[in-house]
């Protein structure tokens, strides 16, 4: 780790704020393809970051410590250039936070993690159609020291975990691919269920196999907790951005306090919750991280906030800036989000629907969250009929206006689902939970019918 | 230690070594609502270690060539499981690229730039609407390739690339988006900022269109946002060994309609043009499609050994952390006959990625869609990748370059829309 009394000194550099993000990171990973574990790599990355403001943020980077000192320098020598940015002075705050994993992937050997990636593997040996597999394990450990102007300095350490079984499956010259993955931050204690997101995921594609094509239009639909999850973190959570508000990219401008959704949804963006993916003590500006309802009953009840963002607003920070790594200036970003169960049963949902669509799992989506309009694809689906699962389908994509289908939420699960993504914004990263009980409501489901 | 150093010091024990050192000067200088934000500036390098000993093989990275990493190679190699296959590349003649590395973006400084954001913003006024967030990037960077076979090549480079996304307010919000990258400074940043400008303009007051089966125009964007995430993958040798690729036991076939896809690691100017490959293989020009008959694959120095044929040129790292994988350099797509342009024209798409890069099905939302010159409110396609490129109309001769793909606009026929 760096010399962190001698870094210190950027602090005194004339500025009218300044903070510093110091960061070690170690990652191994292992690739299985197809039963041969000949891809593994692992590394090291020291690296700092300043981030100047005066009128405007100037933002400086590298992996090699000793340029910092004229790198900052020279941020410091600020512009006249633009609008001066608003920015609240805080207080200073002074922590050292660490997870620790049960089960620690640097305690642990290479030849263990291969071990279980195989026992994934020989599961399956099993099906006849699986004609390719690619398992993957990932560890990472981060450890960081934030300091700012203000006095604060935080330590903090993170170990991430993931574990993911691609498989691909073949039948009648047709090819379909499906995966499931595990993980979180901590260690190899995630990964207990190693063997069963194996069997999953090959009963997955070879379901689709045999699936048919999704009825396109405009149809009833129940989306299960993972794609419930990316709906929220894609559909609201974007544009409860405050970033996006601010710069006119928001359907959700002036909506605040304004009813958005059907009263059964509260939605939550909550860094708190323990073990899950999007967990963290302190955002990348050092600001705490705190449990919010997003929607309340279905009312807008805030954005989610950078100091910037909450200071350009007159708002009140919600712990929401995130940068993917030392390189990289903090953003708005979600942590886990998720809308609070209510009390229907899966099966009181499905009696109810004469002609519909359960959604399940996701391939990802994205949004335009100036017109509110999204767009994701399920992994897999099923018709209902009369009130009851009939058909397998895929590649079903659903696609509609934010607010429309927020409001025509009619039903809200018992259950609760939380699962491990990753959300891109601004060319970074960051890992997030997104989940949830199933809902109910309509879209517009497209497919290759 | 230094590179040499680092070479010979595994050399003692490996059977071939690897050494792969990148550096980049990145800058920046980002506008969000009309304002400039933030500049940034970013000085990464790094080393990503290769060994290979009794055919197994370890891949470490750092940022600094010490003792540690260069065991920990060692340490993973001997864990590693053999593959005959595995090697690394003979040294081979390298010919000469144009165009990678531009002085004047080299020299270029913050004054400068934002002389550039002004031509950047300066059309949304004539349209009326807002710059919601933009930005201009620059950088240079240096690659090397050092290995055990004699291999000893480096290449500076420079990249420019920019981007607008504009709002325009009337009854309902409409957007608009622009962006490119070149290697040297010749970005029309006034372009840039009209094309997203007008497309937010123009899509003001979409109506919908309902269900229906029509042409459909892709714009360059939209074919290479398209083409990434369905067609490419499948010319990937990675997955025609495995047996993951749709095309895998198609070749010399005739499966599209009569056009042509070639990567070419060489053409001037490219996104992805280099003298050598990121395992110092020289580059090359593949064809992929000749007249819609599939010509051939993409291949690295392991996947050729494999197939029993010889690397194409395409291993790439995203970053000197990350192994080397098979990827397309630059993509060209060209073809004949005319566009009738009586259909739905769409400058974008939402979530490409999410289609199924397996079988070639994809449903996505439109972005920018107009059907017979009005704005459409909401139009999802649908349909197969393989399909769809075997009932092509006509090109275009509006040629760009958008990400690593080179492509006019395209027309297709028969494309079901959902508008409802």
């Amino acid at each position: 780790m760096m010399d962190i009394d001698k870094v210190q000194k950027i602090l005194d550099l004339p500025a009218r704020y300044i903070d510093i993000t110091l960061q070690t990171s170690e990652t191994n990973s292992i690739l299985l393809k197809d039963g041969i574990a000949k891809d593994i790599a692992s590394g090291k990355i020291e690296g700092i970051s300043v981030r100047v403001l005066n009128r405007i943020w100037n933002f400086v980077s590298t992996n090699n410590v000793d340029n910092i000192f004229s790198l900052a320098e020279k941020a410091c020598r600020g512009s006249d250039n633009g609008q001066e940015i608003k920015f609240s002075p805080g207080m200073p705050v002074e922590d050292n936070v660490k997870i620790k994993p049960k089960k620690d992937p640097l305690g642990t050997s290479l030849e263990e993690k291969i071990e279980l990636m195989h026992e994934a593997e020989d599961e399956l040996k099993g099906y006849k159609e699986v004609i390719s597999s690619s398992i993957s394990y990932a560890d990472s450990i981060s450890r960081n020291v934030y300091l700012n102007s203000e006095g604060s300095e935080i330590h903090s350490e993170y170990p991430r975990t993931i574990f993911s079984t691609y498989v691909f499956a073949k039948k009648n010259g047709k090819i379909q691919g499906a995966s499931e993955r595990l993980g979180g931050v901590g260690g190899l204690e995630h990964l207990r269920e190693h063997t069963e997101v194996s069997n999953e995921a090959a009963a997955k594609a070879i379901r689709l196999l045999h699936a048919g094509e999704a009825p396109k239009g405009n149809h009833s639909i129940i989306l299960d907790p993972r794609l419930n999850g990316v709906f929220m973190h894609e559909a609201v959570g974007h544009a409860v951005e405050a970033d996006h508000v601010i710069q006119g990219e928001s359907i959700l401008e002036s909506k605040l306090k304004k009813k958005i959704a059907s009263s059964d949804v509260t939605l939550f963006d909550d860094p708190t919750l323990k073990n899950s993916f999007g967990f963290y003590h302190y955002d990348s500006e050092g600001t705490k991280a705190m449990k919010k309802a997003v929607i309340k009953d279905g009312v807008l009840n805030t954005y989610l906030h950078s100091r910037e963002s909450a200071s350009t607003m007159k708002q009140i920070k919600t712990g929401n800036a995130r940068s993917q790594s030392f390189d990289h200036p903090p953003i708005v970003r979600m942590s886990n989000t998720y809308i609070e169960p209510k009390d229907y049963r899966f099966n009181e949902m499905l009696e109810e629907i004469d002609f519909g669509v359960y959604l399940k799992g996701s391939k990802g989506g994205e949004v335009d969250p100036a017109r509110g309009v999204f767009q994701f694809n399920a992994e897999e689906g099923f018709l209902i009929e009369k009130g009851k699962l009939t058909t397998p389908i895929r590649d079903v994509s659903l696609s509609g206006r934010t607010l429309e289908v927020l409001h025509q939420i009619n039903a809200v699960g018992r259950d609760f689902g939380l699962h491990i993504g990753f959300c891109g914004k601004g060319s970074q990263m960051v890992p997030v939970g997104d989940g949830g009980p199933h809902v109910r409501t309509f879209a517009t489901v497209g497919g290759t019918q | 230690m230094d590179e040499e150093k680092a070479l010979n010091f595994l050399l003692k024990k490996a059977d071939e070594a690897e050494i792969y050192y990148s550096n980049e000067k990145s800058n920046s200088v980002s506008i969000r609502g009309g304002e400039i934000e933030i500049y940034e500036g970013s000085n990464i390098s790094g080393y990503g270690i290769r060994i290979i000993k009794n055919k197994r093989t370890g891949f470490v990275y750092s940022n600094i060539l010490d003792k540690d990493s260069l065991l920990k190679a060692f340490e993973i190699a001997r864990i590693s499981e053999k593959d005959k296959h595995i090697s690394l590349p003979e040294r081979k003649k390298f010919s000469r690229v144009k165009g990678v590395y531009d002085e004047d973006i080299s020299s270029l400084e913050v004054e400068d730039v934002l002389k550039f954001i002004n031509k950047l913003m300066g059309p949304c006024k004539e349209y009326n609407v807002h710059p919601a967030s933009g930005s201009i990037n620059w950088s240079i960077f240096k690659v090397r390739v050092l290995n055990s076979h004699g291999i000893n090549v480096q290449e500076k480079g420079t990249v420019c690339s920019s981007y607008l996304n504009t709002v325009a307010k009337g009854q309902e919000v409409s957007t608009g988006m622009e962006y490119t990258s070149s290697r040297n400074l010749d970005l029309d940043f006034e372009y840039i900022g009209e094309t997203s400008s007008k497309l937010a303009k123009e899509s003001m007051n979409a109506k919908k269109i309902g269900n229906l089966e029509t042409n459909l125009e892709l714009k360059p964007h939209a074919v290479s946002e398209l083409i990434g995430s369905v067609l490419i993958p499948s010319f990937n040798a990675d997955n025609v060994l495995r047996g993951r690729s749709y095309l895998g036991d198609k070749l010399n076939k005739k499966v599209f309609s009569d056009f042509s896809i070639i990567d070419n690691g060489k053409i001037p100017n490219g996104l992805n043009t280099s003298k050598f490959d990121s395992e110092g293989s020289p580059t090359h020009k593949t064809p992929l499609i000749n007249n819609g008959i599939v010509k051939g694959f993409l291949y690295d120095t392991y996947s050729g050994n494999k197939a029993q044929t010889s690397s194409t040129g395409n291993s790439q790292r995203s970053s000197y952390s990350s192994p080397p994988q098979i990827n397309s350099s630059n993509l060209l797509l060209s073809g004949d006959g005319r566009i009738d342009g009586d259909g739905l024209v769409v400058n974008g798409l939402i979530g490409a990625h999410t289609s199924n890069p397996v079988s070639g099905d994809f449903s996505l939302e439109t972005r920018n869609a107009f059907y017979q010159s009005k704005p459409v409110k909401k139009a999802m396609i649908s349909g197969n990748v393989y399909e769809l490129f075997n009932e092509i109309n006509g090109f275009g001769k509006d040629v760009k370059q958008t990400g690593n793909v080179i492509t006019p606009t395209i027309e297709f026929s028969n494309v079901k829309i959902v508008g409802s």
